[in-house]
C-alpha cells in the first residue's frame, strides 16, 4: 500500500517540494552505463537551477546541462561504485552565493538527482507553486518505478505525509489516520516511519487537538481548500516549528511540514532585538534612520517621530519631509552639511533646532555616517533631542558670568574694606590721638569721656572691617592645604590669647589634638575665634573653664553634621561653663552678623562665628553648636582625618 | 653732620601734616620735601639730580600717577635706581605689599591710627637709615615690614 501512495503522490509532490529533481536515463536498453546519459525529468526547481526548459522532443543530454564539475564527477563515482553519494556544493548565482545538498542515487537505468537549497530560500519557493504548465504531459509520460517515488520523496528536505479521516457517528472528522510518511519526520522525531505509520494523529500527537491542527485539516478535507499553518511542536523535549501544507488528494490530505524552527528562532531574536532598540531609543530619546541618497528616501525609527512629537508613521518618509520642521535660519546648515557628507562621504555630526508638532522649538543632534550597498549609497544615523543640554549649558554660561561679577564685586568689596573704609577711620583714630595728646588736662572729664568713646567706637569698626575683610578671604587662600598638628595651633592661640585668660583667672584644658590637614592661619583663627568666644561670653562669679576635646568618628557612624559616609572625621568639642545661649539659636549662631547679646554686655561684632563656619566649611568639615542658656555653651567641629 | 633729606610723596593733605609734624616730634637732623603725586615726584626728581633725596616715603594709593607706577618709574632711571624706597600706605593686603617689594621698594610702612605710633615708627626708619646711609650700604636691599 504504501509504495502505492509513493507512486500516486510523487507527481504532485516532486512539483511542489523545494527540491530540485532531475531524472537522467541511459539511452542504451537495459544498461546503466553510457557515454551519455539523457534528461528525462525536471521539475520547475530543477528546470529554473540548471537553466533549462525541457521540450517533450528534445532530448538534451546531462553533460549539456549540468554546469558544475562537481556534480558530473561524484556522478561519475555514483555510476562506478554503484552506491548513493551525498554532498554539499556552494552556486554563485547573481554574486550571492547559496549552498546546495546534492544527492545522487541509481534508479533503475538512470541517475536521480536532488538538490535542496541548505538555507531556505522563500523566492524559489514561490515559485514553486506556479502552474506547472506543459511540463505535465511530459511527467506523465515517465514511467517512475516504486522506489523512485519513494527516493524522491525521502531525499526531499520536507516532511510529507498522507493522511486519511476517520468519521464518527455523524459523520465528522474526529481524526486522521497517517498512511503514509517519509523518513523526515522519522529523523526529527527520532522514530522510524514504520512506527508512526498506522497512527492516528491525534495518537501520535495529542496535542493535536488542543493546538487546533485536528480542526484546520478536517476543515481542509471538508471543503477542499488548501490550508497552511506553523504551528510549534514538542519532540523529546525538543521545540520544533513546522510550516505545513495540507492539500486535499483523493480520499485523504497531502501533507508537506517543513522545519522552520530556525527561521522562528531569528524571528524572535529580530523581534526581541527591534523591540530592545525601539525601547533604548524611547528611554534614551534618541531615533535611528537609514537615507537611500539616490532615491532620497528616508526609513525613521519609531521613536524619530515621538522625538518630533508625532505618532509613528504619522508623516511620510520622504528627505524633503524633514527640512519642514527644521528653524528657517537652520536650513541652510543642515542642507550644506548633508551636501557636504553626500559628496566627501565623511561622517557628519550636526545640531540644529526644529518645531515639532506642538510648535516647540527642540535642539537635534545627528550623527550619521555613509556606506554603499548594492550600488547605492546610504546613510545611517542617530537623531538626538539635546535641548536639555544646550539650554543647561548656556544656563551654566549665565551661571558662569554671574559668578564672575560676584568674584569681581568681592573684590571690588576688599579693596573697598582694605584701603577706602580704613582710610577715614585711621585719620578719625589720628586725629584723637593728637587731640588726646595735645589738650591733655585741658578737656574737661565730659570732653575726655566724648574722647573715649570716639576711641572704642573706632577701634569697634575697625575690627568689624578686619573681621569683614577676614570672612571674605577665607575662600581665597593661594596657601594649599599642609599637614597641621592641632597642638601647636592651640599653643599659638593660647599664647596669644595669654594676657586675657590670665585677667579672667580661665582654665583651658585640652587631650592631646590630632594632625589634621589643613590651612594653618585659618586654623589658628578657628580655634581663637572659639577659646575668645568662650572667654567673651563668661558667667559672673564661676571661675571660666574652657575643655577641648578630640576623637575620631565614622562619618556614617554621626548623626549630626551632615557628614560623608565613608570618611573618618577628627572630632573637637569646645565645652565652656558661661552663659551658654537659647537652644533655638543653635543654627542661627553662625549666621553673618547675627549677635545673641546686646553689644553693651559683651563686645563683638557678630562675624566671629561666621569665619568659623566659612573655614570649617573650607575644610570640608562641619560645624554645631549646642547651648543652654546659663549652662554654657558647646562646640563641635568636625575636619577630615588625614587619609 | 649733613641733614637726612627726605621726600614724601602723598596726596593727603592731613596726612602730609601728620607726617611733617611727626618727623618734627622726634627731633631728628631731617629736611623734608613735600609732593603731591607720583607724576610730581618724577619731574621733580628728573628736573635736576640735586634734587635726589637719601630717603623717599611713597603712598599707593595717588591720583593721576599712583605709587606702583612712581616706583616703577623711579627704578627704571639710571641715576635712581638705588634710591631708597618706603611705601607709605594704608594698605595692609598681603598682594599690595608684595607687589611693591617685587618693584624694588626697600621698606613697606603701614599708615599707623596714632601720632605715637607714627612717630615711633619714623624714628626707627630714619634712624635706621641713618647709620645705613653713613656706611654706605646702598647697593643692599632692606626689605622691612612694619
Amino acid at each position: 500500500m504504501m509504495n502505492t501512495i509513493a507512486d500516486n503522490l510523487f507527481k504532485k509532490i516532486v512539483d511542489d517540494a523545494n527540491t530540485a529533481v532531475l531524472y537522467a536515463e541511459s539511452p542504451v536498453p537495459n544498461s546503466l552505463h553510457s557515454k551519455e546519459y539523457l534528461i528525462k525529468y525536471a521539475n520547475q526547481k530543477a528546470q529554473n537551477f540548471f537553466s533549462i526548459a525541457l521540450n517533450p522532443n528534445q532530448n538534451k543530454s546531462l553533460g549539456e546541462i549540468v554546469k558544475y564539475d562537481e556534480v558530473l564527477i561524484l556522478a561519475n563515482k555514483v555510476l562506478e561504485a554503484g552506491v548513493e553519494e551525498n554532498f554539499n556544493i556552494v552556486v554563485k548565482e547573481d554574486n550571492n552565493l547559496f549552498n546546495y545538498n546534492v544527492r545522487i542515487t541509481i534508479v533503475h537505468t538512470g541517475l536521480l538527482f536532488a538538490l535542496t537549497l541548505l538555507k531556505p530560500d522563500f523566492i524559489t519557493d514561490k515559485e514553486s507553486k506556479l502552474p506547472l504548465g506543459n511540463l505535465e504531459s511530459r511527467k506523465r509520460e515517465l514511467e517512475i518505478s516504486s522506489l523512485f517515488g519513494i527516493r524522491v520523496l525521502d531525499s526531499n528536505d520536507s516532511i510529507i505525509c498522507y493522511l486519511k479521516p476517520i468519521f464518527n457517528n455523524k459523520g465528522d472528522v474526529e481524526d486522521f489516520r497517517i498512511d503514509y510518511i517519509n523518513n523526515r519526520m522519522g529523523e526529527i522525531a527520532n522514530e522510524e516511519s514504520a512506527i508512526i505509520e498506522g497512527q492516528t494523529i491525534l495518537e501520535y500527537y495529542p496535542n493535536n487537538l488542543e493546538n487546533g491542527v485536528l480542526e484546520i485539516l478536517a476543515d481542509g478535507y471538508i471543503s477542499g481548500e488548501n490550508k497552511e499553518y506553523t504551528k510549534e511542536f514538542i519532540f523529546d523535549e525538543e521545540v520544533i516549528w513546522l510550516t505545513t501544507r495540507a492539500i486535499k488528494m483523493n480520499d485523504g490530505l497531502i501533507l508537506f511540514s517543513k522545519d522552520v524552527t530556525q527561521e522562528k528562532k531569528y524571528e524572535e531574536q529580530l523581534f526581541i532585538q527591534n523591540r530592545l532598540l525601539s525601547e533604548a531609543e524611547r528611554v534614551a530619546n534618541i531615533g535611528s534612520f537609514r537615507w537611500n541618497l539616490s532615491k532620497k528616501e528616508v526609513k525613521y525609527s519609531d521613536n524619530v517621530y515621538r522625538l518630533f512629537g508625532y505618532d509613528p508613521n504619522e508623516f511620510d518618509d520622504k528627505y524633503d519631509r524633514l527640512l519642514t520642521f527644521l528653524h528657517p535660519n537652520d536650513v541652510e546648515k543642515v542642507k550644506s552639511s548633508f551636501k557636504e557628507g553626500k559628496k566627501n562621504k565623511t561622517k557628519s555630526d550636526l545640531v540644529f533646532r526644529v518645531y515639532t508638532k506642538s510648535s516647540e522649538l527642540r535642539y537635534m543632534n545627528t550623527i550619521g555616517e555613509y556606506y554603499q550597498k548594492e550600488g547605492n549609497w546610504y546613510m545611517v544615523g542617530v537623531i538626538r533631542d539635546v535641548t536639555k543640554e544646550i539650554e543647561g549649558e548656556s544656563k551654566l554660561q549665565i551661571k558662569n558670568s554671574e559668578l564672575k561679577r560676584t568674584n569681581a564685586d568681592l573684590e571690588a568689596f576688599n579693596r573697598v574694606a582694605s584701603h577706602d573704609l580704613q582710610e577715614p577711620l585711621r585719620k578719625i583714630q589720628m586725629f584723637v590721638s593728637r587731640l588726646d595728646e595735645e589738650e591733655q588736662g585741658r578737656l574737661s572729664n565730659r570732653s575726655i569721656g566724648y574722647l573715649n568713646k570716639i576711641k572704642s567706637s573706632s577701634d569697634r569698626m575697625r575690627s568689624l572691617i578686619n573681621n569683614l575683610l577676614a570672612y571674605s578671604k577665607v575662600d581665597e587662600v593661594a596657601e594649599q592645604p599642609k599637614r597641621v598638628d592641632l597642638n601647636d595651633v592651640l599653643k599659638n592661640v593660647l599664647e596669644d590669647l595669654g594676657e586675657l585668660i590670665n585677667d579672667l583667672n580661665a582654665k583651658v584644658d585640652s587631650t592631646n589634638l590630632p594632625v589634621v590637614n589643613g590651612i594653618q592661619f585659618q586654623l589658628e583663627q578657628l580655634f581663637a575665634n572659639l577659646i575668645g568666644n568662650s572667654l567673651k561670653y563668661v558667667k559672673e562669679g564661676v571661675q571660666p573653664n574652657i575643655r577641648i576635646l578630640s576623637s575620631v568618628v565614622l562619618g556614617n557612624k554621626s548623626s549630626e553634621g551632615n557628614l560623608l559616609p565613608n570618611i573618618n572625621y577628627v572630632k573637637l568639642q569646645f565645652i565652656d561653663n558661661g552663659i551658654g545661649f537659647e537652644k533655638k539659636y543653635q543654627d542661627k549662631i553662625f549666621e553673618i552678623f547675627q549677635r545673641l547679646h546686646g553689644k553693651t554686655e559683651f563686645s563683638g561684632t557678630g562675624l566671629g562665628l561666621s569665619i568659623c563656619k566659612k573655614i570649617v566649611q573650607s575644610h570640608n568639615g562641619s560645624i554645631l553648636a549646642k547651648g543652654e542658656l546659663n549652662k554654657g555653651a558647646e562646640f563641635t567641629v568636625y575636619l577630615p582625618t588625614l587619609l | 653732620m649733613d641733614k637726612l633729606r627726605i621726600l614724601l610723596v602723598d596726596d593727603d593733605e592731613d596726612d602730609r601734616q601728620f607726617f611733617a609734624d611727626a618727623l618734627e616730634g622726634i627731633e631728628l637732623n631731617t629736611d623734608l620735601h613735600q609732593l603731591e603725586n607720583g607724576k610730581s615726584c618724577m619731574e621733580y626728581l628728573l628736573s635736576d639730580t640735586d634734587n635726589t633725596p637719601d630717603l623717599v616715603f611713597l603712598d599707593l594709593n595717588m591720583p593721576i600717577m599712583n605709587g606702583f607706577e612712581c616706583l616703577e618709574a623711579i627704578r627704571r632711571t639710571p641715576h635712581l635706581k638705588d634710591l631708597l624706597v618706603a611705601i607709605y600706605s594704608t594698605s595692609s593686603a598681603e598682594r599690595d605689599i608684595e607687589e611693591t617689594f617685587e618693584k624694588g621698594a626697600n621698606i613697606y610702612i603701614k599708615k599707623p591710627s596714632s601720632f605715637n605710633e607714627l612717630k615711633k615708627s619714623l624714628k626707627q626708619v630714619v634712624k635706621m637709615n641713618w647709620a645705613y646711609h653713613l656706611n654706605d650700604f646702598k647697593k643692599e636691599n632692606f626689605l622691612l615690614k612694619i
